[in-house]
């Protein structure tokens, strides 16, 4: 009797008792450490975009055997016949959106002041960072291009407000999408902090640059232009090529010192061993430009592939995070395109200085250099070659009509060519699975 | 039915086992016991004078003799299989008595059946019960407990489509039908004494095993609440009788099973495998690996090919060396030197018995398996002891302790060397490779880099390269898992009528798993040269040369603690109720601890290098991959699982005829959540039974037993893996940032329910008169609602491409029949037994949106849920044949042959697909014919599964070039205009494309039926005085079946089970 009455007492304790936690490393999110450790996650926060953009642009090619070693969906993506989007292109970073929220969420809920290891406005600010990152590159490519007479009207992406599973989702506009964007990263601005332990975690220097690189995008020059100048204020370091060792696989060591956020695309077609650099843009450099060597090694078969990704990784994963370069390069154009010439010049010269050979570049004046704007952008594609930013160009300066012609694929005798015109219109199929469980409307 | 009752219990015919137990001296109570039929001794009839608790025995001879101190008395007489007996007696006898028996088979039927709870006699239950005794339990010889269930019983299905021919085969098995749609979970409850047994099932010796019951319906599952929705097996273990003299059973089996057939896999000739890569090289398809800086493997064939193209080999000198290889098949190879005939033994051994107030049994066990791959082997060790003690006429108490050990290898992760399981950098092994010379020198094949890279590399600077597959194959992860469970039993009679009990088990178990990749072995050195840098002529290595050792260590205790009350009362001698009441509490936790890996370990001195640098993004040897830090990640787990549950049980029985029973219980969980504590009901069951033939109006007398019995309940089924929470996990270090970090792998659900199933059961059973014939019937109806599945999910969400949802309800229809005959009695016995079973589940409701087409078409091994179709359909593509001009293949869109294939993959609407029918057997049983004569036994069980599909393997070129993965019937392909008369297998084109394929291997030509009969197994007994000497052989292949390409549906035409032949014999001394 007296065993069943310990029964009995048990369960009278039943509350208690069954109040314990399942499994200790799996815990709904309850204090700041775990918020925290969820930003902490690169895989899903850093890693993952979309490589669609820089797959169709033109610094890409692919042999024909290479083409013919892909599979269907990759091979019509590349003669920019997109029947198909494979699902992760769209989920990976869909994923860094739910983190983002179950962290703007947490942080609501929970009444934990920030001490001196966890810091909410630090954590507040890179989940709404994380957050517009991945709205930023999906927009890129499951959205037409920006254009103010359109933006009210065209399908942009899927706007996450919440995290619970059942929530009723729809397209918002491409206007709607980009004010997302810039509304997180404004507020994302005020809370982060100036320095970061590790490149992988964002800095108000990051925020800035992803500000920037959005009104670029959008052909705010006047904001994008400042944006860039505010970073630079926080981060403004350019290292000098010629310490680097151009023989080396991958020259540039993982959170190299330029790097103001780190991130990477996924990518088939432009995975290192597989693309080749487009001949065209590899006669740009100079003899005496080290990023010749330092971006590109010689294939047995004459070709180039590329090996100066940001974070010394090359394969399937390709560097697409902020550096000081891209500053400099955004600096200058929206400079000149307000016809600050000479200032836009001192910009230029001061990358380049640190690309050359020590010694060898012979600064651009005004004298040698009549169209400014054009020196820019051939500088601007040379030096942020493979990082998924020549698609935002193309789409931006296509519509600017400043590129014209078409960007072509030869494949033995066919050529497939995609027309400038065409360029800010593509906007890539959003995968099945989401279109038949989410029914959106399709690209 | 008698003589089998014999040979089963070999009682012992010693002639004075009853003088320990005699308690006072009195006159003799002697005499034989025979059959009435046969006029034979009764061996083991148990002999009891009435109002008297000792009783005893007859011996081989029949005979008995006791002491009684009365002079007069009643003595019973009983055997299983007979219809009991009292005789009056005046003592002293004037002459041994002769009392005869007369065999009542009913009697046989008349058993007790266990439900973890408590212990009902057969006829006085309602549900659907099915209990495999001891004799029907051993006639199989297996290592494991469930096994042995395969053949003997209804509405069981023994699912062995994902069998591994390199793993330890175990089979998943579903009691009538599954009732998740998620196979991992499907899983019947086990529960082992009392309790439900959370360990590894391997653990339990089937030789301490003295019955095993399926719970089926709810009448009889509902009483184990939110867990016994796949259906509840319970474990019942031997235990020692009380006024038994001591017995000593020992028995011992060696088992040898043949290789794994590999040849039955189908691949590509080699011939035509060469001509393929020399085809895709000359087009450029190897450019990518070739140029890629991390020196990606090429195939000899392709090596030798890149030589020649950039001249440094002679090409006819390669293509001799090419042609040479066109015979060779690795399977050879892999079956001579990694396979070997399995071999097990095993041995156990028990003493039990007992006196009038307590009860003893201690066992022993021990198994050695030598499994088919030479790298697996499985040793286990258990002890058991169980006692039982009247400490007074009211007060039983019984305790038992249960302890297991095993000890066993399989691969190493990466290290494997079974067919299948070597990889050259995720393309499967190509055919002509070879594992050794002609001199016994074993050879390298290339593994993660080139192999003209890895023989060069470094200039003598590094460890060798080379990965020799046969250097590999002893190299294994050791697993070591020990278990000690307690079982403490305490019952207190309060009144007469009133028991009030208490149970208490405890368990522990604790393991290892052991990877030691040592120094000679090719993952460290692969290791230690990724970690070498060549500087100046030197290599300076940043990882010590030695081995690897990689480490965890799990532990495990659970408790359950349960009070209970059960009253037991008739009155009037009309009514009879039995009642029981209780309340449990059970927690189960798990602790696993994945230790860092140790580096440079010596296993000789038990040593390891630990000033390593894992801080730093190490280069790694000539670029051959991304700086990275030496991995010194480790994880600790640990995980809790509570219920308290409240639960009662009651019958009335009224004139031995009518019985009316029902249950209820309430569970709460620390993994449901508060709000689903909340909100679970309790969970019930009713249910009823007539028996028919003993009403006075009854007068059929040629079937003297006539019981009907109707059931109605409730069962559930959770999976605590499943949150409606945002569930982060967390790891202690991420590779590239050092950092701890989380993961979010479901998104708050907050709508989530837990799968409730509704079971109707209803039953006849029969016997005729003399039980020439006997059995039973039972139809059911089996309605799940809230199945969770795992559905697609909108990607948009951000929790992955699929998450458990409620999804579904669904309608389970069955029929399991028993039928037992007795054929022919006289010298020879002939006895047929005869399982037959329908079980058909359709989908009534599915909740999410209707999944894509493309999911529906395949193996048709997921669940795929359609509204009103069975739960796992397999579907098809149309098809219209090939197209004459070059051999593609031709689909069906819209009613009209296409070759849109893309559209055709990812757009045929449902309607448009082929139905062939369910993926699981419909209807399946076994027929065991049993026959005897003298001291020989024979048993022979075929078995059947009709109605239902399969798809055969086939050809995919997109695979064949992707990962080298092909299928013989490449040599049938279309090759020229007019093959289309003669064969299905399209062309081969180049590029590949995938949707072309899908089209051909999800065609409906490519559906086979499934229907097959086999012969499961046979057993051969001999008996001998004690001894008593057994074969058996299973797996003894297909008899009949309904597809001509002589494939075993079974396996889905892959490698199945092979051959086993096993000796044995069984010792009793008494």
């Amino acid at each position: 009797m007296a065993a069943f009455t310990v029964v009995l007492a048990c369960l009278s304790g039943c509350q208690q008792y069954l109040a314990v936690k399942p499994d200790k490393s799996m815990a709904t999110p309850t204090t700041l450490k775990d918020l925290q450790r969820l930003l902490n996650n690169i895989d899903a926060m850093n890693d993952g975009f979309p490589a669609l953009g820089e797959e169709t642009g033109d610094d890409v090619l692919l042999t024909l055997a290479n083409w013919n070693s892909l599979n269907e969906i990759e091979r019509n993506n590349y003669i920019f016949n997109n029947v198909e989007t494979a699902a992760g292109r769209w989920s990976q970073k869909y994923v860094a959106v739910a983190c983002s929220n179950i962290i703007l969420e947490g942080l609501k809920d929970l009444d934990e002041p920030s001490g001196a290891l966890y810091n909410r406005e630090h954590m507040e600010g890179g989940a709404l960072f994380f957050r517009a990152h991945a709205y930023f590159q999906l927009v890129q490519v499951f959205a037409e291009h920006y254009d103010e007479s359109t933006a009210g009207t065209n399908p942009g992406i899927v706007l996450r407000s919440r995290s619970a599973i059942d929530e009723p989702l729809i397209r918002a506009t491409v206007a709607e999408s980009y004010a997302a964007i810039i509304a997180d990263l404004q507020r994302a601005c005020s809370l982060l902090p100036t320095a970061v332990a590790t490149p992988n975690l964002p800095s108000r220097a990051a925020a800035y640059s992803l500000l920037s690189r959005t009104y670029l995008t959008m052909a705010q020059y006047g904001p994008a232009g400042l944006y860039a100048d505010s970073a630079l204020m926080l981060h403004n370091v350019l290292l000098d090529f010629n310490l680097l060792d151009t023989n080396a696989n991958m020259p540039f060591p993982r959170f190299y010192g330029e790097t103001i956020h780190d991130s990477r695309m996924t990518t088939v077609i432009a995975s290192t061993g597989r693309a080749v650099v487009n001949p065209e843009l590899l006669a740009g450099y100079d003899h005496d430009d080290l990023r010749r060597k330092l971006f590109f090694l010689r294939n047995p078969d004459g070709n180039h592939r590329f090996k100066g990704a940001f974070d010394g990784i090359n394969g399937g994963t390709v560097f697409n995070g902020i550096s000081t370069g891209e500053l400099y390069l955004t600096r200058a154009e929206c400079l000149a395109r307000a016809g600050f010439n000479d200032e836009a010049l001192t910009m230029m010269n001061e990358l380049l200085r640190h690309r050359w050979v020590s010694g060898r570049y012979e600064p651009a004046t005004r004298g040698n250099t009549p169209d400014v704007l054009a020196f820019v952008l051939r500088e601007r594609r040379k030096e942020l070659v493979y990082r998924g930013l020549r698609w935002m160009d193309l789409r931006r300066l296509a519509k600017e009509g400043l590129i014209t012609g078409s960007i072509t694929r030869t494949l033995g005798e066919t050529v497939h060519g995609l027309p400038a015109v065409r360029i800010p219109h593509v906007a890539y199929k959003i995968p099945v699975l989401a279109i038949q469980e989410g029914g959106y409307i399709q690209n | 039915m008698k003589h089998f009752f014999q040979y089963l219990i070999v009682a012992a015919c010693t002639l004075a086992p009853f003088k320990t137990i005699a308690q006072q001296q009195a006159f003799r109570v002697r005499g034989t016991v025979t059959d009435s039929r046969t006029g034979r001794p009764v061996d083991g009839a148990n002999l009891r004078i009435k109002g008297n608790d000792a009783s005893f025995l007859t011996d081989t001879a029949g005979r008995f003799d006791f002491p009684c101190p009365q002079t007069s008395a009643v003595l019973v007489i009983s055997h299983m299989g007979y219809a009991s007996r009292e005789v009056v007696l005046a003592l002293p006898l004037a002459q041994p008595s002769g009392i005869s028996l007369a065999p009542d088979p009913y009697q046989l039927e008349e058993v007790t059946i266990s439900t973890g709870y408590q212990t009902v006699p057969k006829e006085r239950a309602t549900g659907s019960f099915e209990r495999v005794g001891e004799r029907l339990f051993n006639r199989a010889v297996t290592t494991g407990v469930l096994e042995r269930l395969d053949g003997v019983t209804t509405g069981t299905w023994f699912d062995r489509r994902s069998y591994d021919h390199n793993a330890r085969g175990q089979a998943q098995l579903t009691i009538r039908g599954v009732s998740t749609l998620r196979s991992a979970h499907a899983d019947p409850l086990i529960i082992l004494d009392n309790f439900p047994y959370e360990g590894d099932p391997a653990l339990i010796n089937p030789n301490d095993v003295e019955s095993v019951t399926l719970l089926k319906d709810a009448a009889a599952a509902s009483i184990w609440g939110a867990r016994a929705g796949n259906g509840v097996i319970v474990i019942t273990s031997k235990k020692g009788s009380f006024n038994r003299p001591a017995q000593i059973r020992f028995n011992s089996a060696v088992t040898v099973a043949g290789k794994p057939d590999l040849m039955v896999i189908s691949n590509a000739g080699t011939s035509d495998f060469i001509d393929v890569e020399q085809f895709l090289f000359a087009q450029g398809y190897y450019n990518a690996t070739i140029n890629s800086r991390f020196m990606l493997p090429l195939s000899p064939v392709t090596d030798l090919l890149l030589q020649v193209r950039s001249g440094v080999m002679d090409s006819l000198a390669a293509q001799q060396q090419i042609d040479q290889w066109r015979h060779r098949d690795v399977r050879k190879d892999f079956l001579d030197h990694t396979y070997r005939n399995a071999f097990n033994q095993q041995y156990a051994g028990n003493i039990s018995g007992g006196s009038a107030k307590y009860t003893y049994m201690l066992s022993g066990g021990y198994d050695r398996n030598l499994e088919s791959l030479v790298s697996n082997r499985f040793n286990r060790t258990t002890l058991r002891t169980h006692h039982r003690l009247k400490i007074t006429d009211r007060l039983e108490a019984e305790a038992a302790l249960r302890y297991a050990h095993e000890n066993s290898t399989r691969p190493l992760p990466g290290g494997a060397v079974g067919y299948g399981m070597l990889s050259v950098r995720g393309r499967t092994l190509y055919p002509y490779a070879a594992l050794i010379d002609g001199e016994g020198n074993h050879l390298a094949i290339p593994r993660d880099y080139r192999t003209s890279y890895t023989d060069t590399a470094g200039g003598g600077l590094l460890l060798d390269w080379a990965f020799r597959p046969l250097d590999e194959m002893h190299q294994n992860t050791q697993d070591r898992q020990q278990e000690v469970r307690a079982d403490l039993n305490l019952s207190y009679r309060l009144f007469p009528f009133l028991t009030a009990g208490v149970s208490y088990m405890h368990q522990l178990d604790a393991g290892e798993s052991r990877q030691h990749y040592p120094e000679s072995g090719y993952y460290a050195r692969d290791l230690v040269n990724q970690y070498t840098q060549v500087v100046g002529g030197r290599a300076v290595r940043i990882l010590p040369v030695g081995g690897m050792l990689r480490q965890s260590h799990n532990r495990a205790d659970g408790y359950g603690l349960r009070g209970q009350l059960q009253a037991n009362q008739r009155w009037q001698d009309r009514h009879h109720v039995v009642a029981l009441v209780g309340m449990e509490a059970r927690q189960h936790r798990t602790w696993n601890n994945q230790h860092a890996p140790r580096y440079g370990y010596d296993d000789q001195t038990l040593t390891y290098i630990h000033n390593i640098d894992f801080n730093t993004r190490h280069p790694i040897y000539d670029g051959l991959k991304a700086n990275t830090a030496i991995s010194n990640a480790g994880s600790l787990s640990q995980l809790t699982n509570r219920f308290v549950s409240l639960y009662g049980n009651a019958s009335y029985t009224f004139d031995e005829r009518y019985v009316v029973s029902g249950s209820f219980r309430r569970d709460a969980s620390n993994v449901f959540g508060v709000r689903q504590n909340e909100k679970w009901s309790p969970l019930w069951s009713s249910g009823l039974s007539w028996l028919l033939s003993s009403e006075p109006w009854y007068a059929f007398g040629a079937m003297p037993l006539v019981k009907l019995r109707a059931t109605y309940g409730y069962s559930g089924n959770v999976d605590p893996s499943v949150a409606a929470q945002t569930i982060l996990t967390h790891v202690s270090g991420h590779p590239t940032t050092g950092l701890p970090f989380a993961s979010a792998w479901t998104g708050p659900n907050p709508n989530l329910r837990w799968e409730k199933v509704r079971t109707i059961n209803f039953g006849v059973d029969l016997a005729s008169r003399g039980s020439r014939i006997s059995g039973s019937v039972e139809y059911y109806l089996k309605h799940t609602h809230d199945l969770l599945a795992t559905a697609p999910l909108d990607p948009t969400i951000g929790f992955g491409l699929t998450a458990i949802r409620n999804a579904a309800r669904t309608r389970g229809r069955g029929v399991d029949l028993q039928l037992n005959t007795r054929n022919l009695a006289g010298p020879v016995l002939w006895s047929s037994h005869l399982l037959a079973s329908y079980h058909k589940t359709t989908v009534r409701d599915y909740y999410l949106p209707a999944p894509n087409s493309l999911i529906y078409v395949g193996s048709g091994m997921g669940v795929n849920p359609i509204v009103g179709q069975v739960i796992s359909p397999i579907y098809s593509y149309a098809w219209h044949g090939l197209d004459p001009v070059n051999g593609d293949p031709i689909g069906m869109l819209a009613g009209e042959a296409s070759k849109d294939y893309y559209n055709i993959h990812a757009n045929t609407p449902l309607e448009e697909l082929v139905f062939h029918g369910s993926a699981t057997p419909l209807y399946f049983g076994a027929l065991r014919n049993e026959f005897q004569y003298r001291n020989v036994a024979l048993s022979v069980n075929v078995s059947w599964f009709f109605d239902y599909y399969f798809r055969r393997p086939s050809l995919n070129y997109s695979a064949f070039y992707d990962s080298w993965r092909s299928h013989g019937e490449f040599s049938q392909r279309w090759q020229q205009p007019g093959d289309e008369q003669r064969t299905n297998v399209p062309s081969m084109p180049y590029p590949a494309n995938g949707s072309r394929d899908a089209v051909y291997q999800h065609a409906s030509i490519n559906v086979l039926r499934g229907d097959h009969i086999r012969l499961q197994d046979v057993r051969l007994g001999y008996r001998l005085r004690q001894v008593e000497i057994h074969g058996f052989a299973s797996n003894l292949g297909i008899l009949w079946r309904r597809n001509g390409e002589k494939l075993d549906p079974r396996t889905l035409g892959q490698p199945g089970p092979p051959r086993s032949l096993s000796l044995g014999f069984t010792l009793n001394i008494q």
